[in-house]
């Protein structure tokens, strides 16, 4: 400090009057909610302390407005996090996980832009939709490529949403060359082994990150040449992380950890939670911005969105945890849930039988994911850069997120975490129990239910039919159980919801007991009439070569009418011996066949199980 | 000879340990008890290198602490100064003598029934043998008359200021906070006479065992130290902590009458006029200053006839906000108004040891019976430190107890931060998780069990204002002493 008495008459201090800002504007004027989203990058800017990145334009929104450390997708994959975005619900609220899908929601239940649409707002959206859901028609003003806030009345205030595609998964796809970003400074991450195609990888992708800013740079500067950088309340996100191999669809911070921005003109700092252009650790989610939008737009958000506000007239008080949730990705199955404190993440996995990098025929497009699976099958890897690929994985997870933010050492079996791993379990439980989650039914029954019942995922789910309690504590007893267990999951493989039974069969794919009681209960949930538990009991029965059966218990699921059903068996027979999963090519090769009804993914899933029976053709 | 007797003392004073942690009674020492040198540093929160701010330029303690044991975890038992100091010298918590405001030094012994009999730090010390000395602020003010042996007094006030009133950026009632280079020369400074006053009784040599104490003023307000402690630092590389606006929507509404504190700048204020990093750096300016004092008397000591046998304890009374939670004030029961810095250096102390779990300041006074080998003194309501400074580990589930006012308090685990407020309300942060106390999980049912745990800690006894202690803001608990008071 250089202080001269010269200056001391002339700086006055203001009085100080009050040190909480005002959240409501005098004038009762509205601002304009611009939402910039990206696809697929983790926090790679320079404004979150990451050297490598080059991002000029979003480290001078970052300077001047507020930057979220703590923010988290609800899921790490686009459409259902979109569906989250969309709607203010968690994917598991309504069946709409799996990615991707298409389960309706009730027609009381509007999106985001409806209720600001209702309230005068000018709404569009520019381009990507991607709900997971059916959009309602009164979603937008106008959702296209040709989208613009301009389109809004005069003195009409507006939401835009503004995607950029740049930085999709999709661009590692193009076999480009890194231009900017010099492949030798690329930060591989200790998960990753470090391979020229990696390092190339890593660097083209901060390529497309730095084209990404020059993208919003751009758009900005259209926004204030438009005369509205003075009115509108801007939001940068990603809508997950991501997006080299193990960070998009997976639960782990790579995956789920997004930056987000928030920016708010003159007219509108007063509403900044934190002294512009410093960041805050509040823990915000996806689920947490339609709420916001709301509130700031004025508007009280409905009580159906399960997030809370962070900003504005209806601001609630900071949360203690971020949820998300992982269902099926494309052809491939796995259930997981997670809980993050602003230290620790929990991660319940109810597949654990199930390796982390199963097949997913676009994870594979990357050359990154090619070369690390190579170099696993070669055993070129290390020890933590093999975990990825191993046969299975563990049950529960928790990570100290602060010294390890690669989520390398699950610490679920350290006893000096029991406590932090207890807290973060029942919040958990209670999430999902609140939230009654509709991923603990097998996706195909889930669909076959609401299908014959004629309802929606969401009004399913919190009907009495829906068991949430038993379903969850067959689901946490399947994927944890142990010999200790076997008597109560003999006495759950009776229980009337066939979503109980299906947990107790799956127990069996990674439970190490076989005995004349266990096949005869087996067999008994082999003959299922729900067909996921038939599925899931064929893989147990398969596993302890009690084959009696099952080639015509498989080739009904096969055959079955749903979708998810066939895609389920097709899930089970990849783990299965080429020698027996000849026996059902005919249905497989459904090139030759009829194409059947459905999004594909039976066929992507086939695909890949004929070229792994195919011998190398002569 | 000289080495011969350091070695000698060292063995002495390493069995006395051992002897202790074998069978939790410290044996009469055959040879004499260690001096005692007590530098208490006024205001000074955990902006000090060594307990990890990334500025703090303070080699002196980061010395002290590289050669004895650091408490990096220390907490005061009340976070303004007259209750804090009046715990520490009596070994009584506030909620105990009712002593949760300022009180004048001389009526500390006649403020509350608790206080009957009791025996004032310095003063057990000498009535075991001690010759006590003392200069600068030790109590509230100085010391109560005739307590210490020799006193050195203290000059009234914080130090000079700027003729007529005049200030450089800041005037507020009743507050003396602002922030400048001022005066021209440390001699100027009372903490240099302070200091002063402290070598030459350091170069003495004594018959007796001392206790020597001295009250370092700075960093206190006004943050006035001469330009040339300012040159140390670059403002513009002055780390701010984090703030948020959106802080206070989660927390009981008697903290927004209890931390009302309008004569002070806010957060808000400072960042909008450019001046956080000037008042950050103003306040390390005072922290390096008194650093370097420290550093004179460490000098003094080392270089005398007193260099093998002295305990060297350095500690602030409490803590202080600087734009955490939205203001530039003590006054809380958050971890930046409690949090202290606390070393202890000395034969037989372990060199280089650092504590992370909680303790109290008012565990002060039976260490340093202890250390000086002398009864406990029953009354002292706090733990004796020797064993952790002998090498044994802290119990896992230590607590400090933190009171502001009656019946509001703070209870401090290693993983929790937990406040109860005298309306029943409640504050709990996950320490860990939070450390900055962003998040209050009081009604989180997942930590239940950890808050119910906390909450045994608790005082039985909330002794009602002691009518001599008094405060003048907040209001709140002008009000609440006010009706204590005529109520008796």
């Amino acid at each position: 400090m250089r202080c001269s008495w010269l200056f001391v008459f002339l700086l006055f201090p203001f009085l100080p009057i009050a040190v909480m800002p005002h959240l409501t504007n005098a004038s009762g004027e509205r601002p304009n909610i611009l939402w910039i989203v990206s696809e697929d990058n983790s926090p790679f800017l320079a404004s979150y302390g990451d050297p490598y990145a080059v991002t000029p334009n979003l480290d001078v929104l970052a300077a001047q407005g507020v930057l979220y450390t703590h923010a988290f997708a609800t899921a790490p994959v686009c459409a259902p996090a979109r569906f989250t975005l969309a709607t203010g619900l968690y994917p598991t609220t309504a069946g709409t996980e799996g990615m991707r899908s298409r389960n309706p929601i009730p027609d009381n239940i509007h999106f985001l832009s409806s209720y600001l649409r209702e309230a005068g707002y000018y709404c569009s959206n520019n381009a990507k939709e991607d709900y997971n859901t059916i959009k309602p028609e009164s979603a937008w003003d106008d959702s296209s490529r040709e989208a613009t806030y301009r389109n809004c009345g005069p003195g009409q205030p507006f939401f835009h949403v503004q995607n950029f595609g740049v930085t999709h998964e999709s661009s590692l796809h193009k076999g480009t060359v890194a231009d900017l970003h010099d492949p030798a400074g690329a930060p591989v991450p200790p998960y990753h082994p470090d391979l020229p195609e990696i390092r190339n990888d890593w660097a083209v992708y901060y390529d497309r990150v730095t084209e990404l800013d020059q993208q919003v740079g751009d758009f900005l500067d259209q926004l204030e040449e438009d005369g509205h950088a003075e009115d509108t309340i801007v939001f940068y996100y990603s809508d997950h992380g991501g997006a080299l191999a193990r960070s998009k669809r997976f639960l782990f911070e790579s995956g789920l950890r997004v930056p987000m921005i928030v920016h708010f003109p003159e007219k509108w700092r007063h509403l900044c939670p934190v002294l512009p252009g410093s960041a805050t650790e509040r823990i915000v989610t996806f689920a947490d911005l339609p709420p916001t939008v709301l509130s700031l737009a004025g508007i009280k958000p409905p009580d159906h969105m399960q997030g809370r506000a962070f900003l504005g007239n209806f601001a609630d008080g900071p949360r203690q945890y971020a949820y998300s949730l992982r269902g099926r990705m494309d052809e491939r199955i796995d259930r997981s849930r997670t809980v993050r404190d602003s230290r620790y993440r929990y991660t319940r996995n109810w597949m654990p039988h199930r390796p982390y990098g199963q097949f997913i025929e676009y994870l594979w497009r990357a050359p990154t994911t090619r070369a690390w699976h190579e170099a696993y099958r070669e055993g070129r890897v290390t020890p933590e850069q093999s975990v990825f690929f191993n046969s299975a994985k563990p049950a529960e997870e928790l990570y100290d997120c602060l010294a390890d933010p690669d989520n390398l050492l699950n610490l679920a079996g350290d006893s000096r975490y029991v406590g932090v791993l207890e807290r973060l379990r029942d919040a958990l439980d209670a999430w999902i129990l609140e939230t009654r989650d509709s991923g603990l039914l097998p996706e195909g029954e889930f669909r076959i239910r609401i299908k014959n019942l004629s309802t929606t995922g969401y009004e399913y789910v919190r009907s009495e039919n829906y068991p949430v309690g038993e379903l969850l504590h067959a689901a946490n007893l399947a994927s944890s159980a142990g010999m200790d267990d076997i008597p109560r999951l003999m006495q759950l493989s009776r229980h009337k919801d066939s979503g109980v039974r299906y947990w107790v069969a799956t127990a069996y794919a990674h439970l190490d007991k076989d005995c004349h009681e266990t096949r005869d209960m087996l067999q008994r949930l082999l003959h299922d009439p729900s067909p996921d538990v038939s599925i899931a009991a064929a893989e147990a029965l398969y596993q302890r070569g009690a084959m009696n059966g099952l080639e015509e218990a498989l080739g009904l699921a096969l055959r079955h009418p749903e979708e998810m059903v066939r895609v389920h068996a097709i899930n089970v027979l990849t783990f299965m011996e080429p020698d027996f999963v000849r026996r059902f090519l005919p249905m497989l090769q459904t090139h030759d066949g009829e194409k059947r009804e459905g999004s594909g993914y039976d066929i992507r899933a086939a695909d890949y199980l004929l070229e792994q029976l195919s011998p190398p053709t002569n | 000879m000289r080495h011969f007797w350091s070695a000698f003392t060292t063995v002495l004073a390493l069995s006395a340990c051992s002897l202790f942690a074998g069978n939790g009674q410290i044996e009469k020492q055959v040879h004499a008890s260690p001096n005692i040198l007590l530098i208490m540093v006024d205001d000074l929160n955990a902006y000090v290198g060594s307990l990890g701010h990334p500025n703090a330029i303070t080699p002196h303690m980061d010395r002290l602490a590289a050669e004895g044991v650091l408490f990096e975890d220390a907490h005061c038992q009340a976070p303004i100064c007259g209750p804090s100091r009046t715990s520490l010298m009596t070994g009584l918590r506030p909620s105990t003598t009712g002593v949760y405001g300022h009180i004048e030094d001389n009526d500390i012994r006649n403020s509350s029934e608790a206080m009957e009999g009791i025996a004032f730090l310095p003063e057990y010390l000498k009535e075991h043998g001690y010759h006590t000395m003392g200069i600068g602020k030790l109590f509230h003010k100085h010391a109560p008359d005739g307590l210490l042996d020799e006193s050195g007094g203290r000059e009234p006030g914080f130090g000079p200021k700027p003729a007529d009133g005049r200030y450089f950026k800041w005037k507020g009632e009743g507050t003396s906070t602002d922030w400048g280079a001022f005066p021209e020369t440390d001699e100027e400074m009372p903490d240099y006479e302070s200091a002063q006053w402290t070598i030459e009784r350091l170069s003495r040599e004594y018959d007796q065992p001392f206790f020597l104490g001295v009250g370092f003023l700075r960093p206190h307000v006004p943050w006035y130290v001469p330009q040339k402690w300012f040159d140390l630092y670059e403002t513009g590389d002055i780390v701010t902590p984090p703030y948020r606006r959106d802080d206070f929507e989660d927390i009981p509404d008697i903290v927004s009458r209890i931390d009302n504190l309008p004569m002070m700048p806010t957060t808000e204020w400072a960042f909008e006029n450019n001046e956080w990093q000037n008042i950050i750096e103003a306040y390390l300016a005072c922290v390096t200053f008194v650093d370097h004092y420290v550093g004179e008397i460490l000098k003094a000591l080392e270089s005398g006839p007193n260099a093998d046998n002295t305990i060297v304890i350095l500690l602030s009374d409490h803590g202080y906000r600087l734009g955490e939670k939205g203001t530039f004030a003590k006054h809380c029961l958050w971890e930046e108004g409690t949090r202290v810095p606390l070393l202890f250096r000395g034969p037989g102390i372990e060199a280089g040891r650092v504590v992370s779990g909680p303790v109290e300041l008012l565990d002060l006074y039976p260490t340093l019976v202890e250390l000086a080998g002398l009864e406990p003194n029953a009354r002292n309501e706090g733990e004796s430190l020797v064993p952790v400074l002998c090498g044994e580990p802290l119990p896992d589930d230590a607590t400090a107890l933190v009171t502001y006012g009656r019946n509001n308090h703070a209870v401090i685990s290693k993983d929790m931060h937990y406040i109860r407020w005298e309306d029943g309300s409640e504050e709990l942060y996950d320490r860990q998780a939070d450390p900055h106390a962003f998040t209050n999980v009081a009604e989180d049912p997942t930590y239940s069990t950890a808050k119910a745990h906390l909450k045994k800690r608790l005082p039985e006894t909330n002794r009602l204002w002691a009518p001599a202690s008094s405060t003048t803001w907040p209001e709140y608990l002008v009000r609440q002493r006010k009706e204590q008071v005529s109520g008796l």
